[in-house]
């Protein structure tokens, strides 16, 4: 039991320079719950399987379960807590309660940042481009067709906006 | 999402579409889930030794090295409980295997540690003696039934029955037969009679969260619990039971829940917590591992179904029986309420004079089965409707009518006796054949013709194929009561002990604003805990909203009839002249005599004391909501790889309070009997290890799995649900695997009668199919 050596990780976490003292051992997902208080990404499974811990790093969705906090140095880091813009919602969020695409919401989060991603690189996603995007994020509550609708929806206002 | 309106009034707020009132917390990561919960100051994190072997005595259990380890601040054994066995139908289970007992499935517990960190506190199970002397285990109910095999609960003859169990002896914790008519005559003077044998697997509700909970150990030597739960009262008195404690000393908190499907019902790991806060004197954190959560929670038993049936030659269902052994696992949990439960459902949706369903319900050295979504509906289900197809093939019938000439009528009086009401189930299958634009002439194998077939060097077939499945979900409940508490500028607030799984709160909510004219910005709803809030029924069997739904309308209605009450002097009339309308009591038809709804409160306040509401629904009988669902399907006759084209499925659900929360249930009911039909089973080896227990092994359908799901809501007025609302969270979930087979058969003509239908089944039985065609002209 000598792996207990920690160290300092500095990323930026929704623009925000955050520090924590992390073990060796910690994953990403238990650096931002459990270090920097971020509860909103969320543990389904920790071995990648779920989607429920998905964030992004340097631009790119990971499992934040398959990614060790030492990784995380110098990173830009963005979860859920960062998707809106103060008290405006993000057109996704906003498309999520308006097609009713959640329920238990455990899965939401992870879901959030999977389709922002997907929206930065594909803003007119299909039907079949987005549910091949999204076919990492499990949800159980669904049948993810609300999902579909609402990030496609929010990609059509994305667009129209931007115009 | 359709709707289909019959006889359906028209309401201001019930019936909207209203986004869930929790979306905003839930969509930007505010929501509390278990996992979440942050009591303040340090917390201690709890892991717990399971058992390695699915059958064992446990001969030598020694804690010493774990508890002299640094970060360790306490450890339990069965030492640290009551010596009893609990249950909620039988007292049969032990909540911590003792030295010298016996531990009873993978996953079984017999310690727990609570440490500074997790990794300390898995370090420290691991630092456990535990000596094992293991036995033979029981894989298969099927083995369970026979005269040598073990005995898993010796002792089966003394448990105590706490509730509809009826254990018979060997390995049976319950058998349950209803009767009506005479099957043997039935048979004998039927036309023609099929046999056929149906089996699932035992299927996990994988909900995404894994259980958690947190417990704190007060000063006045109550427990506080909060838990991902789908019941706080059932779980409050769990805890109380297994601790030995009044019910009062505990205070369960339900948090938001990630999911539960019936999977969070039974007491799992929130007495350990508990002691090992006590034990300590810090909070104590349990969150399972995913691998832990798949073993060692309680997944929807498999079941063996045999079953036979006699028709006439003109298309009626003579006799029918039903022999049903299902895999309770460890412990009569939620086994016993399925066992106890099937003869008042398995009829289907079908009259039938003679008839017996007899249910075995027995124990195995696996996790113990619980209730999901649906209980018991899913697997026979999927008997009953292959079984209208195959015969309705057989006898060169349409299929569609023969079920016609058989769907029960009105005022049905099913085998359970109860004579049931709103029976629609003709205006669901119409609805269900229109949506789907279904013909029953095209539905011959192949009739659908050819596929996309795979391209290039692929040597491969596809093949279309189409199926139905009838089925229903009788939706009976337990008791609820809700406080409605008026505020002084008369706006509106809910106190409710039911758990919010599925978007009750905002239905409830607008079924407050309905009664008393608000705008949903002036209610509220509180789920609170059980020393705060009126007991409450549990959030599953589709029951909340009848149950909790009723007591809300009927707590509002009596705010509004004191408020009239109250009225009766200033406005001079009796109570039944008056109206409430936009914060306002008025005399219909006399637009100028009102009063507000403020003064009238202030008044009474001073006079009598604040108005406050109370409602309460009892208990009350099963009653059928519908569902009809409609396959297509493309089957790959190289691979057996099936691929859902289409997915059709039509609700029948009263009035629906809130059609998006309704839409979402259908949604998701269909989904899961897809996976339940395709690709999942929790699955144990010979020796009784799971070896299945993660996403990856255990596949639920993903985004690219699912087509569009079609939803048709038949919205007929119910008699006994709030504004004629039905429960509808368990009837989406039965008919799936039913109607994915028979399309299966469409497409290729092969009948898979063993769940999940896998490519392997599929390919394997499309090589047998000549065989099989032959053995089925000489038979």
């Amino acid at each position: 039991m000598s792996m207990d050596t920690k160290r300092i990780v500095t990323a930026s976490i929704n623009g925000a320079e955050i520090s924590v003292m992390a073990d060796n051992r910690m994953s990403l997902l238990e650096m931002l719950r459990d270090a920097a208080g971020l509860t909103g990404t969320k543990e389904g499974c920790m071995t990648g399987d779920c989607g429920a811990c998905s964030v992004m790093m340097n631009g790119r969705v990971v499992d934040s379960c398959l990614v060790m906090a030492a990784e995380a140095e110098g990173a830009e880091i963005e979860t859920v807590e960062g998707i809106a813009d103060g008290k405006n919602l993000h057109p996704l969020q906003r498309k999520f309660l308006e097609h009713a695409a959640l329920q238990c919401g455990i899965c939401t989060p992870g879901f959030l940042v999977s389709a922002k991603a997907l929206l930065e690189k594909n803003p007119d996603p299909s039907d079949a481009e987005t549910r091949y995007w999204l076919a990492g994020n499990l949800c159980r509550c669904t049948g993810y067709q609300q999902i579909i609708d609402a990030v496609r929806d929010a990609a059509a206002e994305m667009r129209s906006s931007a115009k | 999402m359709k709707q289909i309106r019959i006889d359906a009034p028209e309401f201001r707020t019930v019936g909207e579409s209203l986004p869930r009132i929790d979306a905003v917390e839930k969509l930007t990561g505010r929501a509390a889930f278990a996992e979440d919960i942050q009591p303040g100051g340090p917390i201690l994190h709890g892991a717990v030794l399971r058992s390695p072997h699915a059958h064992a005595r446990l001969t030598h259990l020694d804690v010493s090295q774990a508890e002299a380890m640094p970060g360790v601040r306490a450890v339990i054994t069965a030492a640290d409980f009551p010596d009893l066995r609990f249950g909620k139908y039988l007292r049969d289970e032990r909540y911590m295997a003792r030295e010298g007992g016996t531990v009873l499935y993978v996953g079984d517990r017999v310690a727990a540690v609570a440490a500074d960190t997790l990794e300390t506190a898995r370090e420290a199970v691991k630092a456990i003696e535990a000596v094992y002397e293991p036995l033979e285990p029981i894989v298969d109910c099927l083995r369970a039934l026979e005269a040598d095999a073990p005995l898993l609960h010796p002792d089966l003859d003394g448990y105590e029955v706490v509730a509809l169990a009826a254990p018979a002896g060997g390995n049976c914790c319950s058998e349950n037969m209803l009767e009506r008519g005479d099957v043997e005559a039935g048979f004998a003077e039927s036309h023609r009679v099929f046999e056929q044998v149906y089996t699932t697997e035992m299927i996990h509700q994988a909900y995404m969260e894994p259980h958690g909970c947190l417990a704190i150990h007060n000063p006045d030597e109550s427990y506080t619990i909060w838990s991902s739960t789908q019941t706080t009262f059932w779980l409050r008195n769990a805890v109380a039971e297994v601790m030995g404690i009044s019910q009062n000393r505990v205070r369960l908190v339900p948090t938001e829940i990630g999911g539960g499907f019936g999977g969070k019902i039974s007491l799992i790991d929130e007495a350990a917590a508990a002691i090992l806060a006590g034990k300590s004197g810090m909070p104590v954190r349990m969150v399972m591992r995913r691998s832990e959560d798949f073993m060692a929670t309680e997944p929807r038993s498999g079941f063996h179904i045999a079953i036979k049936t006699g028709v006439s030659e003109d298309m009626r269902l003579v006799a029918r029986t039903m022999e049903v052994v299902l895999d309770s696992g460890a412990f009569a949990r939620g086994g016993v309420l399925m066992s106890a439960s099937i003869p008042q459902f398995a009829e289907g949706p079908y009259a039938i004079p003679n008839l017996r369903v007899h249910v075995r319900c027995m124990y195995t050295n696996k996790a113990a089965a619980a209730a999901m979504r649906a209980p018991g509906g899913p697997q026979t289900n999927f008997a009953l409707e292959s079984e209208t197809e195959r015969i309705a093939e057989a006898m060169g019938w349409d299929a569609v009518e023969f079920r016609r000439r058989n769907l029960m009528p009105q005022d049905y009086k099913n085998l359970a006796g109860v004579t049931l009401q709103c029976v629609n189930a003709i205006e669901t299958l119409d609805a269900a054949l229109e949506a789907s634009g279904y013909d029953p002439n095209q539905v011959r194998p192949g009739a659908a013709g050819p596929g996309t077939a795979g391209s290039g060097a692929v040597r491969s077939k596809t093949v279309r194929g189409r199926g139905l499945g009838m089925g229903n979900w009788n939706v009976g409940g337990f008791p609820s009561g809700a406080v409605i508490k008026m505020n002084d500028d008369g706006s509106a607030s809910i106190i409710s002990g039911v758990v919010d799984l599925t978007g009750v709160n905002t239905t409830l909510a607008q079924i407050l604003a309905e009664v008393l004219h608000l705008p949903m910005g002036r209610v509220t709803i509180r789920t609170l805990d059980s020393e705060s809030a009126p007991p409450a029924t549990i959030s599953a069997g589709s029951q909340a909203l009848k149950s909790m739904g009723g007591a809300v309308y009927k707590a509002a209605n009596h705010v509004r009839q004191q408020l009239f009450e109250e009225a009766v002097e200033s406005l001079d009339a009796t109570p039944e002249r008056m109206e409430l309308a936009d914060g306002q009591v008025r005399v219909a038809g006399a637009p100028e005599r009102t009063v507000s709804v403020t003064q009238l409160l202030a008044q009474a306040s001073m006079k009598q004391g604040p108005i406050v509401g109370y409602g309460s629904t009892g208990a009350f009988s099963r009653m059928p909501s519908f569902a009809c669902h409609v396959a297509d399907v493309e089957v790959d006759t190289e691979t057996g790889q099936v691929k859902l084209l289409r997915y059709v499925a039509v609700q029948d659900c009263g009035i629906a309070i809130n059609p998006a929360i309704c839409d979402g249930q259908v949604q998701g009911g269909a989904a899961q009997g897809i996976g339940m039909a395709l690709s999942e089973g929790f699955k144990y080896d010979a020796r009784g290890n799971p070896s299945t227990a993660g996403f990856l092994d255990y596949k639920i359908p993903s985004a690219l799995d699912l087509p569009n799901i079609e939803t048709v809501l038949v919205e007929k007025p119910a008699v006994d649900g709030p504004f004629g609302a039905k429960g509808i969270g368990e009837p989406p979930n039965v008919p799936p695997p039913a109607a994915i087979a028979n399309a299966i058969y469409n497409a290729v003509g092969v009948r898979i009668a063993s769940l999940p239908i896998t490519p392997e089944k599929v390919r394997a039985a499309l090589r047998e199919a000549p065989r099989e065609k032959e053995a089925g002209q000489t038979g």
